[in-house]
């Protein structure tokens, strides 16, 4: 018989990565008492905002069995695609939506190379990433794109509202809510990880695997554009290398909140989770006084240690 | 409406893989509550057969008749919606969910909230307690990983399945391979239950024995061609062995058993 | 079931977790004493090491100097000021901000926080300043490198009631318009470009009585208003010359290996260029190695803002013509003092406090090798 706690963590993933947010939070509010104030959680949950946004997507379609590494590119074509638009004065509308839509069409062109070509997807987004990348530099020349004129409307994505909390931060809970509950609480939820788990059992039992694969690389595109356009609203300028590592970092965040590479295991709550112990950590160590450079190497750590703890459990068998 | 004479029939199927012909003209068919054993050698086109049946592959020549309609299954769903089930040895359920889940996967109880399907949780898990129940499996928790249990637990869960759904015809494709002899010999009763309810079964393996011990009749494949088809009173298992070996020629056998 | 298996789940399970925070927990105290750098003593001995790999060959240059410091009786702090620029230690030019932030900071008692990105990103910049408001600190000195980006964190921060002071770059607007920072501290940009490009339109035609046949500019950080402006002075300096070319700005990215080859291929598609404007030590390091290994000295020249001790040999050498220099350990030093004036005081800093723009060519030499000396950079 396994043991009640073997139980809890594999039943509830998220409960690795909710004991380190804490015990993180104890170390770092013993550092500066300071940390323990609604201002530094709200600065915290902005900070985590965009990246977060991202991880839901990133891990939505990890889940799924697939890999997205073009969404740190996304991230920087849809925004810049968004302030081209506005600039040549589209409503804000058009160039949202413009934008978001850019990054449909990557995410089924993902889709469609991975499916139809049969090649792992980790291949043909690390060339998507690279290629749209290239295409951003080119277009640019290295330049940064700004924004030229007064748009309102993009208060929507990123105003503050209370204390340090953007209504970005918010958007980014909503989003976890709603994806968090697709996936556990819908028959598309189930077919998602069954797609991952075990993608031939999925088949045989009459999911059309391909489809909700594509619908996954489209909505981790989408949701990469609208952290992108979120970016935009706050700086009002786009670096073409914008969002570089990003990918990377949702990943991590998947992977910290107990997404397995392999597909099938996870949660949305825990990768948005994930991302949330990344930005605490950023806001805490700067709050610490620690030189940022730190910041990267506890990630890592926090990495290695999700992945353990990960392998551990899909041995269960 | 006067009941066609097979539940399922199969004319003529021919499928190729590239060059490789891995069922040429295969005549097939199955009664109703009848279990029919498929048997063959590495590579005779048992599986092959077995995939063409749940709509897993389409056959490139021949006609298949289920309950004297023709069909043409362009996907396991719409095998399924007819009530044919396949339980596969080792992917008949996803490993990392729980046992509701799997139970009603792409089958999913839920409740409609404007036009948003939302699962419904209690319903499945009472279900599948029921379910747990009735097969006998000590830990009725519906929550528990599938991956964590047995391999004959699993092969009961998944037959229970294609039983609670209204299957009328079950293909279970090797299901003692991995099994201890214990769990294999209650599988095997699962099959029997079967035949009780009325429900046909084709029942594909390596073990003889197991098939044997269940069967009413039993089709040989070699090389995807047919060479036997004969009601298991009529032959051993040591001389269908034999045929499989090729010690036997079928022709030889039949021959016997006409005598 | 044994004791063994029990055992091994047990660790394979919430003792993973737990290795993880501890583990965590160590890694933060010591980035906490790292990040204190040595407790405060009467006699700091700060060994410097500057390691930049220019085309193929790596040069490690390393100053050791003694710093007398009276150290504060009390270990707590006055006050702590955090100093966040975009600078990383990818970028040399930054150790001695680094070091006068410090000695400022040791010298007043008052804790200095100094944070820089691993690599130029606009928003590292804005986040680590949102997390230094969320500490709550009580002065924030800041490189205002990208004026839009930073314009709403910065009146939110201003507003909450922490006072800012400018760094380095400054907010380019009319001062109605402007960020409400105390004062700037660092060098005019624009009048560096422009003093740099007038002092070398003057040594050319004091030498061969014209103008360069041809002149680019090599811009390691494009984007970066401070660098576009000094850009745009050596521009207007040759427009104002009437040169009957603007020199072409080059974006040479902050890999010198990158600033290399991308230069080289430049030079040799214009073989009229004369002068390598460059924009920091990021540029001119691969400029210089470019001219020895092309072996076009006394043929092609470098021109550059700022100053360390590479670009002080190029001078004595005659490969570079002439620097600007901005001081930066004044920049790192004066902030937190006028911060501190300020904060215990009331003493209101001058609205622009300049550390250069200061030309230097073979006649300053001795002066600013003092100055490296004693503080890694001019």
């Amino acid at each position: 018989m396994p043991s009640i706690r073997v139980k809890m963590i594999t039943r509830y993933m998220e409960l690795g990565v909710i004991l380190s947010i804490i015990g993180m939070a104890i170390v770092f509010t013993y550092l500066n008492p300071r940390f323990a104030s609604l201002s530094a959680l709200s600065s915290m949950v902005s900070l985590a905002a965009e990246l977060g946004i991202m991880a839901i997507g990133v891990s939505f379609l990890m889940i799924a069995g697939e890999f997205d590494l073009s969404v740190g590119s996304v991230f920087a074509a849809s925004s810049i695609l968004a302030v081209w638009l506005l600039n040549a004065g589209m409503p804000f509308i058009v160039a949202f939506l413009a934008a978001l839509g850019l990054a449909a069409v990557i995410g089924l062109a993902n889709a469609l190379i991975t499916i139809k070509g049969k090649i792992p997807s980790f291949i043909t987004t690390l060339g998507m990433m690279w290629f749209i990348r290239g295409v951003l530099l080119a277009i640019t020349k290295g330049f940064p794109v700004r924004l030229e004129v007064n748009v309102p409307e993009l208060a929507a994505l990123s105003a503050p509202i209370l204390y340090d909390l953007r209504i970005s931060g918010l958007w980014f809970l909503i989003l976890a809510a709603i994806f968090h509950f697709i996936l556990t609480s819908t028959p598309y939820g189930n077919w998602v990880q069954a797609v991952g788990g075990a993608p031939e059992t999925a088949r045989a039992l009459g999911i059309n695997v391909a489809k909700v694969k594509t619908i996954n690389f489209v909505l981790s595109s989408v949701m990469a554009a609208l952290a992108g356009l979120i970016a935009m609203s706050r700086f009002k300028v786009v670096e073409p290398v914008a969002g570089m590592g990003l990918e990377l970092e949702a990943i991590a965040s998947s992977v910290i909140g107990g997404c397995s590479l392999a597909g099938g295991v996870g949660t949305v709550a825990g990768a948005s989770l994930g991302a949330f112990l990344i930005g605490e950590i950023r806001v805490g160590l700067i709050m610490a006084g620690a030189p940022a450079y730190w910041y990267i190497g506890f990630v890592g750590v926090l990495l290695i240690i999700a992945g353990i703890i990960n392998l551990r459990l899909s041995r269960r068998e | 409406m006067s009941k066609p004479k097979h539940l399922l029939e199969m004319k003529g199927i021919v499928k190729r893989f590239g060059p490789i012909v891995a069922l040429n003209k295969v005549d097939f068919h199955v009664g109703y509550s009848e279990v029919v054993g498929l048997v063959g050698d590495n590579g005779a086109g048992k599986s092959t057969l077995a995939k063409i049946i749940v709509g897993y592959h389409q056959p490139d020549e021949g006609r298949i008749f289920f309950e004297g309609r023709e069909v043409r299954f362009k996907s396991p769903a719409d095998a399924r919606k007819l009530g044919i089930e396949i339980v596969y040895q080792d992917m008949a359920l996803v490993p990392y969910m729980n046992v509701y889940r799997n139970l009603f996967l792409n089958r999913e109880v839920y409740k409609k909230v404007g036009f948003i399907k939302i699962l419904d949780k209690k319903k499945m898990r009472e279900l599948t307690k029921k379910l747990l129940e009735d097969i006998g499996i000590k830990r009725r928790d519906p929550e528990m990983i599938v991956g964590k249990m047995s391999g004959g637990e699993r092969q009961s869960i998944a037959i229970a399945r294609a039983v609670h759904f209204g299957a009328k015809l079950v293909i279970l494709d090797e299901p003692t391979s991995a099994l201890s002899i214990k769990e294999s010999e209650r599988v095997l009763e699962y099959v029997l239950d079967l035949k009780k309810k009325g429900i046909s079964s084709i029942i594909i393996s390596h073990n003889i024995y197991h098939v044997y011990s269940v069967a009413d009749r039993i089709v040989v494949l070699d090389r995807g061609h047919k060479v036997l088809d004969i009601p298991k009173d009529l032959a051993t298992p040591e001389e269908i062995i034999d045929v499989i070996a090729h010690r036997l020629p079928p022709e030889e056998l039949q021959r016997r058993t006409r005598a | 079931m044994g004791y063994t298996p029990i055992l091994r789940k047990a660790l394979s399970t919430t003792a993973w977790a737990g290795i993880a925070i501890v583990l965590l927990i160590i890694g933060i105290i010591a980035g906490y004493f790292v990040g204190m750098q040595a407790a405060p003593a009467k006699t700091t001995t700060v060994t410097t090491t500057v390691t930049t790999t220019v085309g193929a060959a790596p040069q490690t240059v390393t100053v050791t100097e003694t710093v007398t410091a009276t150290a504060p009786a009390k270990k707590e702090y006055e006050y702590t000021f955090y100093y966040i620029s975009h600078g990383g230690p990818a970028d040399p030019w930054w150790a001695p901000v680094i070091k006068g932030a410090e000695l400022a900071g040791e010298l007043l008692g008052v804790k200095v926080i100094y944070q820089g990105p691993e690599k130029f990103s606009i928003k590292w910049l804005v986040d680590a300043l949102e997390s230094a408001a969320a500490a709550k600190p009580d002065g924030i000195i800041i490189t205002i490198t990208d004026y839009k980006a930073l314009d709403e964190p910065l009146r939110k921060v201003i507003q909450q009631g922490i006072p800012v002071i400018a760094v380095n770059v400054y907010d380019p607007r009319p001062p109605e318009e402007r960020i409400p920072y105390l004062s700037y501290v660092g060098q005019d940009e624009y009048q560096a470009g422009y003093k740099l490009a007038k002092y070398v339109i003057k040594w050319f035609q004091e030498k061969y009585g014209r103008l360069p046949k041809l002149a680019f500019i090599g811009i390691h950080e494009v984007g970066h208003v401070g660098l576009e402006l000094r850009a745009q002075g050596i521009q207007d300096a040759f427009k104002e010359a009437g040169a009957d070319y603007v020199p072409e700005k080059l974006d040479i990215t902050t890999d010198t290996t990158k600033a290399y080859e991308i230069m080289k291929s430049y030079i040799e598609a214009n073989p009229d260029v004369e002068v390598i404007f460059t924009l920091g030590p990021l540029g001119a390091h691969p400029a210089m190695q470019l001219i020895q290994d092309m072996g076009l000295k006394g043929k092609v020249y470098v021109a550059t803002v700022d100053v360390d001790d590479k670009i002080l040999e190029g001078i004595q050498n005659d490969i570079v013509i002439a620097a600007v220099s901005q001081q930066p350990f004044a920049q790192g030093f004066l902030p937190v003092v006028f911060m501190y004036l300020y904060v215990k005081y009331g003493i209101m800093p001058p609205e622009h406090v300049p550390t250069g723009p200061t030309v230097i060519d073979k006649n300053l030499l001795g002066l600013v090798e003092k100055q490296i000396k004693e503080t890694g950079g001019a």
